[in-house]
């Protein structure tokens, strides 16, 4: 099932590019661009084995942190926290091991929890400066960075308002401005978007490219795949406790070979697929779209005809494996049988 | 055409760059100190809990007012307007530091019952404990600075109250007490030490209650959660211990062990102990076993207490439902 | 084609507020998708189909001419709200079981039927544990299966796959285009654009209480396109397509950016029909080209400047 649909095509969300940060903290040699590094992870809750031997090198950027219930992605998170610790195998965060080196992660990262966490009778803007000086911040530093953070989110005059009395969309964005006003190196998003509308989904999406641009990495733990499409460069697959996959999204869709493309027009589309099909092209139909195999000297050809039949194209795209159905797929991977070990895999280089 | 994801077009906010931090940080001992200070602004914010802590007044008021009734038609107030005989001076003053001291003890429980017991279930039930133990937040940390805002904002009464009511007695007496003042004590304190003396072991045994209390009332805000819960729980165990205290006294006598274990009595007795060091003659508890079990049970206090927060903090409530 | 429910002029208000406006909609088997912002009314206008609320002025008509929600539509509408409204101590198979009972089926077949809602719903092992206890994914199946319980004709979905993972995302998706098919008329109401486009054929946009939009999505991209036209392509020599697109006369203003060309233009159809010759003019190679505001976002706000 490849059909664009697009009434919903989201174009990838970039962020305007920033000035590259400069962390303070001096990072341990070795952290280069790998934020995260899990060596034969092991954790079990009683009888139930969360993680069972998760090797992975996660790179900066943001990253898609994907998996069905149960597959140890809130263990995940709670490791990289320090909330738990690994029964067997180390967990190394932005260079420094866990849970030993917790205080010091801990004030590097930015953690915006699933849940509706709030500091009890405190306004909006009050939140985000107790959070920030819980990291470390001086209150002067805290103030003017909790406004920045708050101007950032979109939340304005209500920062003076109870936040118990925020709406779900406020609260939201008030706990992503909570987590990111100490200027985190990396930053863990559980389910940002729950709840909230279109708009309001889109102007989340834009936030985290913009603080993906802005030099921090995010680790953006979801089930909608949608957006795990609209803004990460990177997947983490985990299932049943163990990866099925890690690296550049470009590498968890499959390869459809780039010469599958489709085109959108307005009228009656059997016209621009009988016109190709007597051409030689290889055509179908997509719903309402034409499908056609293009290899390079080909393009010029469909052009040629479209112009010749008067035929108006309004989308023309490269087909692409649905997310969905590359999800299925890696999960299907993922057979006892095939122990993965070594899945590490960084931007440039996997199989 | 709009496109909404161009940062100029969005309405509400400037487009502003995201940057990380690059000031300095804060260490972790001055960060338990702002966690306290932050805890104590927030105990002792809002008409209610300033009201409370005004209470603190009314033991010394009444302490007053009564010397004004024994002065009747007096115009100055001294020993022998009060009706007290030569020798008595240190006994009389003793025995209303001690009345003093048993009204701010019931003044702190209510004050702990009122504004510190709700705090920790308050951060339960919010999930801010999660926002807090996801930074850099030791979960000792934490208790060390809700335990040091309560009592310290407890402590601001309990001192207060204590310094007009030892400060009124030494301006009645002298602040030099003369030996003859003493004899009928045989304290082994002079005269010139007697009101430093009782200054220090009542303002420190005042903090000992607040500490006391507040690890109590924080325990019991940490095994409930729900609403008025917690304050009900306190109370509750305390005045379940009266009510057992007053049965036991009333089956086999007042002077028997039932009385020490009171609660309420037992937090006492650090205090009431230490006072033989001034009076030791009229020292209550009676007997020294009634003072050992109170004691004990005051250590019991403070060290259930301790380990209830502490098994509570190494596992803590910290989504609001399950995820 | 027979209404399942038909909606004429149908308005609810709650004191001065106005939740729906003048509903008119008329709404036969299939899946639609029910769309808009917080607070436009979809959950009012869910809830008077349902026949929970009943309309201020206007009528809602249900099968066979029911204008109230009579006893013989009880086994008829399903409905599967927003919000965790699950009693904590029951079990699943308890709370379905009397659900279906409260709905006329007989003590025998609920139990049955309710074990089976449960079972294909992944349920299996949590039919006898409390409700309290299951997680978010879990109880939000327990909801669902309470609606798909009821071979209902009319089954209403407000956020059907909040909280669950992406593989009970897709099986649910599913399911609800497999119930739409034996003939029940399903409106599925969810923030998430994708995945209401993949599941349903007809969408209703409803903003600020009033419907401003419904159909297919290639109806509704008609109404976008009356409201102004643009393309943004993607070519190797951007500036010399849009010299060529200039040279036809079809656009208004264009525009470089990042080397993607942004074209604006009056009218959808003479800019779409003067782009196969402008490429061939250009001799530029094209690698993306994508409609403005092609997207449901774009015509909320378009749509939003209209109603204001």
């Amino acid at each position: 099932m490849v059909a664009a649909t697009p009434l919903c095509h989201t174009a990838r969300v970039t962020g305007a590019p920033a000035v590259p940060a400069v962390p303070t903290v001096p990072q341990r040699p070795g952290a280069g661009a790998v934020v995260l590094t899990a060596r034969d992870v092991h954790k079990s809750f009683g009888k139930v084995e969360a993680l069972r031997g998760i090797n992975a090198s996660v790179p900066a950027g943001v990253v898609g942190l994907l998996g069905p219930n149960g597959a140890g992605k809130t263990t995940l998170l709670r490791l990289i926290i320090g909330l738990e610790s690994a029964d067997i195998g180390d967990v190394d965060v932005l260079g420094w091991p866990m849970p030993s080196a917790g205080l010091q992660v801990r004030a590097e990262i930015g953690y915006m929890p699933e849940d509706d966490c709030l500091f009890p009778k405190l306004n909006g803007i009050q939140q985000v400066i107790h959070a920030a000086q819980l990291c470390g911040l001086s209150r002067v530093d805290a103030f003017s960075r909790a406004h920045k953070a708050l101007d950032m989110v979109g939340l304005g005059e209500a920062r003076h308002r109870p936040a118990s009395g925020f709406s779900l969309g406020m609260r939201q964005r008030l706990r992503l401005a909570m987590a990111i006003a100490h200027g985190p190196r990396l930053l863990l998003l559980d389910e940002p978007t729950a709840g909230l509308d279109p708009q309001g989904r889109d102007d989340m999406l834009g936030l985290i490219a913009e603080i993906g641009a802005a030099g921090t990495s995010v680790l953006l733990s979801t089930h909608v795949l949608a957006d795990v499409d609209a803004v990460c460069s990177d997947v983490l697959l985990l299932s049943k406790g163990r990866i099925g996959f890690c690296g550049a999204m470009e590498k968890f869709r499959a390869s459809t070979g780039g010469e599958r493309w489709q085109i959108d027009v307005m009228g009656d589309p059997a016209l621009l697929h009988d016109a190709l099909k007597k051409a030689g092209l290889s055509v179908w139909m997509d719903a309402h779209l034409v499908g056609v195999r293009l290899d390079a000297p080909d393009h010029g050809l469909m052009w040629k005809i479209a112009a010749d039949h008067g035929i108006a194209v309004r989308g023309l795209w490269p087909v692409e494996e649905a997310i969905s159905d590359a999800f299925m797929r890696h999960l299907r991977l993922d057979d006892p049988a095939r122990e993965r070990t070594a899945s590490s895999s960084l931007s440039s280089g996997a199989p | 055409m709009n496109r909404p994801n161009d940062p100029a077009e969005r309405p509400f906010f400037a487009p502003t760059q995201f940057e990380r931090h690059r000031g300095p940080r804060v260490d972790e001992n001055r960060s338990v100190a702002q966690l306290a200070r932050f805890f104590a602004r927030r105990t002792a914010s809002g008409f209610g809990p300033i009201a409370l802590l005004f209470t603190s007044l009314l033991a010394p008021m009444a302490l007053w007012l009564y010397a004004l009734l024994r002065v009747q038609g007096s115009a100055t107030i001294g020993a022998a307007e009060l009706g007290v005989a030569a020798g008595q001076e240190a006994a009389f003053v003793v025995e209303n530091f001690g009345y003093f001291f048993q009204a701010m003890t019931v003044w702190v429980l209510l004050v702990h019952a009122a504004l510190t017991a709700p705090q920790i279930a308050a951060d339960a039930r919010a999930g801010a404990l999660l926002l807090y133990f996801s930074r850099p937040v030791r979960p000792a940390g934490y208790l060390v600075a809700r335990v040091m805002a309560s009592a310290g904002v407890a402590a601001i009464g309990t001192s207060l109250a204590t310094i007009i009511v030892v400060v009124g007695h030494a301006h009645v007496f002298g602040w030099t007490l003369p030996a003859g003042a003493l004899e009928a004590s045989r304290g082994a304190i002079s005269g010139a030490a007697f009101f430093p003396v009782a200054f220090m072991l009542l303002f420190g045994a005042g903090l000992l209650i607040c500490v006391a209390s507040a690890l109590a009332a924080h325990a019991c805000s940490s095994l409930v959660h729900r609403g008025g819960q917690p304050a009900l729980l306190y109370a509750g165990a305390i005045l379940a211990s009266v009510g057992i205290s007053w049965a036991g006294q009333l089956t086999w006598g007042r002077t028997s062990l039932a009385r020490a274990f009171d609660l309420h009595h037992a937090l006492q007795a650090p205090y009431f102990f230490a006072t033989r060091l001034l009076d030791p003659v009229d020292a209550p508890p009676a007997s020294m076993i009634d003072g050992a079990i109170g004691l004990g049970l005051w250590a019991a206090i403070v060290a259930g207490s301790w380990w209830i927060l502490h098994r509570f903090l190494s596992n803590p409530p910290l989504s609001r439902g399950r995820a | 084609m027979t209404a399942i429910v038909q909606l004429d002029r149908t308005t609810r208000r709650f004191g001065p507020h106005v939740a729906v406006l003048d509903a008119d909609l008329t709404l036969g088997p299939g899946v639609y998708g029910l769309l808009g912002p917080n607070g436009a009314g979809k959950t009012t206008l869910m809830r008077m189909m349902a026949g929970l609320i009943r309309p201020t002025t206007g009528t809602i008509t249900w099968l066979g001419g029911h204008k109230r929600r009579a006893r013989e539509l009880d086994n008829a509408i399903a409905i599967c709200p927003d919000g965790e409204q699950l009693p904590p101590r029951e079990t699943p198979l308890e709370l379905l079981t009397l659900l279906l009972r409260l709905s006329g089926v007989s003590a025998r077949d609920a139990g049955e039927r309710a074990e089976a809602a449960l079972i294909d719903l992944g349920l299996k092992e949590e039919l006898d544990r409390p409700i309290a206890q299951l997680s978010r994914g879990q109880r939000q199946r327990v909801k669902l299966a309470q609606a798909f319980a009821i071979p209902a004709k009319l089954l209403l979905l407000d956020e059907p796959l909040n909280a669950l993972d992406p593989v009970w995302r897709l099986k649910v998706s599913e399911r609800i285009k497999a119930t739409a098919g034996s003939g029940t008329c399903v409106i599925v109401s969810s923030h998430v654009l994708a995945e209401v486009e993949a599941v349903a054929e007809r969408l209703i946009l409803i903003f600020k209480g009033r419907i401003v939009a419904a159909g297919t999505h290639l109806e509704i991209r008609e109404l976008l396109d009356e409201r102004g036209a643009g393309l943004s392509i993607t070519a190797t020599e951007p500036r010399k397509l849009a010299a060529a697109l200039m040279a036809h006369g079809a656009v208004t203003s264009t525009r470089v950016e990042d080397d993607i060309l942004y074209v604006d233009a009056d009218d959808m159809q003479t800019l779409c029909k003067a782009l196969p010759p402008a490429v061939v003019a250009s001799k530029t190679q094209v690698w993306e080209v994508r409609a403005q505001g092609d997207d449901l976002v774009s015509l909320f706000h378009a749509l939003a400047d209209e109603v204001r």
